[in-house]
């Protein structure tokens, strides 16, 4: 675990959407750090809030919802705290969005190419990148500026695998398969060059060889443009193989981060330990799926103490009432259960490193 | 190619055209009586001989499907029947007043397009907000208020008790105005005529503001509800994940796709601006084809009455094939 | 002898279980809606004045004294409260002519929204249902007609027909089962591949029984409401065409006529124009506030225009 300055950092998120059954805290106090060039994934069934904390990280929660509390540190300011103005600045070009359904996240009414070349044109980037011949000066930029956005936008379509991209430029999204659409989606995130890609299952709505290839793709990015990529997926095998670390989210709160190795060969949250075994796998030895007993909670109540407590086998009465405060390794695996297993210690607030409430100087 | 396409649809519109030219053939034939009294409108004494050469000319002596063949093929040149009671062409007499009403419906429809689009966008913005609320009441009222009454309760206000607005005509007596598209606005333009354009426009605006409020109305719930719709989409969401300015989502994004199913039922409304024409005309007094028809129905002038129908018919069978074209360019998912 | 319970009977009686309860749930939305609930209570009391219009009046709609003529309304100087709104230029009060005209306005309205249901219902129901040459030349008929837009057609078969009653309603209702006729058939052509349709074919019930028992009940609700939507509609319509004078003639009260001529005398007796012309508002009003209201409660989902 690094010292290193985190690229970007959650403090004690809280998302909170008021609806009929009362206050739901979708996003109930998450703090988590992302290095530079790092793969993070967010893993955890339907409705635990990961797409919620993505959202909030770029402020895209809409009324009646609100980020009630926490900082988002990026590049030492509070995101939080900027106005609308500069946070659009953020937005699309520091960190870009990624996605779950492509169809529907594609304008139907503009081509492809020109959804790709707005975000070029919202934040002023003009030239063609780099490797391009020398830019025109002065009265010819003006009117080379849409030539030279077109040109870099071919360039994006080509990076991300879209084949022909003169041709397809022109084309509407209802022309492109599933697979093509994803890729602008891509090219749209990328096409500002961000720090963070936030990728909210990119795959689910793909078929399975597709979405090997979706996935090839957003590595190749990380390595070859050194982006931060948080994944947020409900399928852990997918977060496994893919991020380096992974932290593990179940009713609003993260219950369980380490790198990727550690959580799925040792997971230290009985969740985690649920989730592990209800994967059917293909291996030598037959072992039987159990599903996790019981259901998420309404995130309306959920219940003091630990959330996950009602499912859990090793539940204890403390688990109900107290806090839980995260158990946590050397490695700086930790998770939020007052059962840790062994070569734990427990966290007694003045560790210091990837201790998630004091952001780093 | 596109423009062979186009070509088709309005091929297609044929048979409809034909179809309602039948219709207002036979519209003639509910009136009771005798037909060549129908076609003179009584316009007078005439002797018995008279009566059998007129009907001989009218083709009334001949079975019905000969008569039909006669009407279309007529309607077809450009020969819409004769009116004793003006002794005019038809057809003549339509083309005399069409500019008339050809301003009031487009300056209708200017207007109601002016109030309802921001209406309907900003009402769907702030959705709830007290312009909403206030909006889509007031667009209630509109569409529920009977156009008459709204322009005489419109001339009682701003004519007679404020003396802003002139209550009827298109040109204040005495004013000189040279014509040449027969479109009072336009001409004073044209010709660089300043009191012409403000004396126009002046009378103008009660009847259009009077034939525009229901359709403005209905257009603006229509907007708003598309908007709606398309502000809680995906797109909008990666639109705002861009960066972009709330008025470039709004605007660019979310109207652009908005504007599709509004489009047709701006179409649809032609025909109540159409109809609603007819019945302003005559309170306004405004000199167009509305008024003639009710003129005509007054003095019985029944070939007057039809040419007009058919007209009016043919006009919105027209405009629905333009919206049509419209929409296939709008909305791409749809190709002609 | 025990009571047999036939399945037919049993089906009844949950039915009427259903029925009861339906109702109960409409009932408590509509009391959580006080606009709508308002609208239709003004949509009754002006249905009420209709029908008892010759007790709660003490004047003669048709005629009045030539020395009354154009008494200003009762809070005006001059006014009386005999004459509450006022009267017109034959002396009549304005009051009773309006509350006469009542009778006219809504039973035109129901009367051709009623004929515009039964027709065009049946007619899409079976056009839906059979398709076929059927289908083709009513749809192909119905299409026609909406070239026409709605007020030229009225005036223009009214013109040639004459004006009264009867003519009327045929003339307006020739035009408005349309739009009945396409939305049956739309909602028909969706029941009929469902799977109940079909299980009632393999259970051995004729065309017309399964349309009529098991489809329509389906398809009535969105007729329903259109036709609440719509009845304001035909108001409208009635009194543009009494305006021009070709709807229903004088003396008999309707309220477009009674702002016709209410019109000449503009500057010196306004009310006689304005207070017929309200009442149209009033009833047409209540009767959208009422039936977006129903729409609202019984399906939001639906989107009529």
């Amino acid at each position: 675990m690094s010292d290193a300055q985190p690229l970007l950092e959650l403090v004690d998120l809280e998302t909170v959407f008021p609806t009929r059954r009362g206050l739901v805290r979708a996003v109930a106090g998450v703090s988590l750090r992302l290095q530079g060039g790092e793969i993070l994934g967010i893993v955890g069934e339907s409705g635990c809030g990961k797409s919620v904390t993505l959202l909030s990280i770029l402020g895209l929660i809409s009324s009646p919802g609100q980020i009630r509390g926490g900082q988002i540190i990026f590049q030492r300011r509070d995101l939080l705290a900027l106005s609308a103005r500069q946070m659009r600045q953020v937005r699309g070009k520091d960190i870009a969005m990624v996605f779950q359904d492509p169809l529907s996240t594609l304008n139907p009414a503009f081509p492809v190419g020109e959804q790709i070349r707005e975000s070029l044109y919202i934040h002023g980037i003009s030239s063609p990148g780099p490797h391009a011949s020398p830019q025109p000066r002065g009265w010819a930029l003006r009117r080379a500026r849409p030539a030279s956005e077109k040109e870099r936008v071919l360039r994006l379509m080509s990076e991300v695998g879209i084949s022909s991209p003169m041709d397809r430029y022109r084309e509407y999204p209802h022309q492109f398969s599933g697979g093509m659409q994803q890729r602008a989606l891509i090219a749209i995130a990328l096409a500002c060059e961000p720090k963070v890609l936030l990728a909210d299952e990119p795959t689910t709505s793909l078929d399975v060889t597709i979405q090997a290839q979706i996935m090839d793709l957003l590595r190749r990015i990380n390595r070859e443009h050194g982006t931060a990529i948080i994944l947020v997926t409900h399928n852990l095998d997918l977060g496994a193989e893919f991020c380096e670390r992974i932290a593990v989210m179940y009713a609003g709160q993260l219950v369980e981060m380490g790198t990727a190795e550690e959580v799925i060969e040792s997971p230290r949250h009985p969740y985690t330990r649920g989730l592990l075994t209800c994967i059917p796998r293909i291996s030598a030895e037959r072992r039987r799926i159990r599903p996790i007993p019981g259901a998420v909670p309404d995130l309306a109540a959920v219940p003091p103490g630990c959330a996950f407590a009602p499912r859990c086998e090793k539940a204890r009465p403390a688990c109900q009432t107290g806090p839980i405060l995260p158990f946590e390794t050397e490695t700086g695996h930790w998770a939020r259960c007052l059962d840790g297993g062994r070569n734990g210690r427990r966290w007694d607030g003045t560790s210091n490193a990837a201790s998630p409430h004091q952001p780093s100087e | 190619m596109r423009a062979v396409k186009i070509l088709e649809r309005v091929l297609c519109t044929l048979p409809i055209m034909l179809g309602v030219a039948i219709i207002v053939f036979f519209f003639i034939r509910l009136t009771p009586g005798d037909p060549v009294d129908i076609m003179m409108g009584r316009g007078g004494a005439v002797s018995a001989a008279e009566i059998e050469q007129l009907r001989h000319q009218f083709h009334l002596d001949e079975p019905l499907h000969v008569q039909l063949w006669y009407f279309l093929r007529d309607a077809g040149r450009g020969n819409l029947g004769y009116s004793y009671i003006r002794n005019k062409p038809v057809v003549e007499l339509l083309a005399e007043r069409l500019p008339a009403t050809i301003e009031l419906t487009l300056g209708s429809l200017l207007v109601s397009l002016l109030i309802a689009t921001p209406i309907g966008i900003i009402s769907a913005v702030r959705q709830n907000s007290l312009l909403d609320r206030l909006s889509m009441a007031g667009a209630f009222l509109g569409i529920s208020m009977p156009g008459f009454w709204l322009g005489i309760i419109l001339i009682l206000f701003f004519a007679v008790h404020l003396q802003w607005l002139p209550a009827q005509s298109r040109l204040s007596y005495g004013l000189q105005l040279q014509e040449l598209t027969g479109m009072h606005v336009l001409d004073s333009l044209l010709t660089g005529n300043l009191p012409a354009l403000t004396d126009s426009l002046k009378h103008l605006l009660l009847p259009s503001i009077t034939l525009g409020a229901g359709v403005a109305a209905i257009v603006a719930r229509v907007l708003r509800s598309s908007m709606l719709e398309v502000l809680r989409s995906d797109y909008i969401k990666l639109a705002r994940s861009k960066g972009a300015t709330e008025w470039r989502v709004v605007i660019r994004h979310a109207l652009r796709n908005a504007l599709i199913p509004t489009v047709t039922v701006v179409g649809l409304q032609f025909g109540v601006l159409l109809g609603g024409n007819m019945i302003v005309e005559a309170v306004f007094s405004w000199p167009g084809l509305g008024r003639l028809v009710v003129d005509a129905i007054f003095n019985r002038d029944f070939p007057l009455i039809q040419g007009a129908v058919m007209i009016y018919a043919i006009t919105f069978v027209l405009v629905n094939l333009v919206v049509d074209v419209l929409y296939t360019y709008l909305n791409p998912q749809i190709t002609l | 002898m025990p009571e047999r319970a036939t399945y037919w009977g049993e089906a009844s009686r949950v039915r009427l279980r259903l029925w009861r309860r339906a109702f109960a749930e409409f009932s408590y939305a509509l009391w959580q809606r006080p606009i709508v609930l308002m609208g239709g209570i003004l949509v009754l009391a002006f249905l009420l004045a209709a029908l008892l219009a010759g007790q709660i009046t003490s004047h003669n709609p048709m005629r009045g004294s030539l020395l009354l003529r154009f008494e200003p309304p009762a809070w005006q100087a001059g006014g009386k409260w005999a004459y509450p709104l006022g009267t017109d230029d034959q002396g009549r009060d304005l009051l009773t002519r309006i509350i006469f005209g009542t009778r006219v306005s809504l039973a035109v309205g129901v009367l051709t929204v009623g004929i515009s249901v039964v027709v065009g219902t049946v007619l899409g129901a079976a056009a839906g249902y059979y398709r076929g040459w059927l289908d083709e030349l009513v749809s192909r008929f119905a299409d026609l007609l909406l070239a026409f837009p709605f007020l030229i057609f009225a005036i223009g078969v009214m013109a040639f027909l004459g004006p009264g009653f009867p003519n009327l309603v045929m003339a307006l209702a020739f035009k408005g089962w349309v739009e009945f006729f396409r939305l049956a058939r739309g909602e028909m052509l969706a029941e009929r591949a469902k799977e109940y349709v079909f299980a009632a074919r393999v259970a051995g019930q004729g065309h017309a029984a399964i349309i009529a028992s098991e489809i329509l009940p389906n398809i009535i609700q969105s007729v329903f409401v259109l036709g609440t939507l719509r009845l304001g509609y035909m108001i409208i319509m009635e009194a543009s065409l009494s305006f021009i004078g070709l709807g229903i003639q004088p003396p008999t009260p309707a309220w477009g006529s009674m702002v016709a001529s209410g019109r000449d005398y503009m500057l010196r007796a306004w009310w006689v124009a304005t207070f017929p012309g309200l009442a149209i508002l009033l009833l047409v009003m209540a009767i959208n506030v009422f039936g977006e209201g129903l729409r609202d409660i019984l399906d939001p989902r639906l989107k009529i225009e």
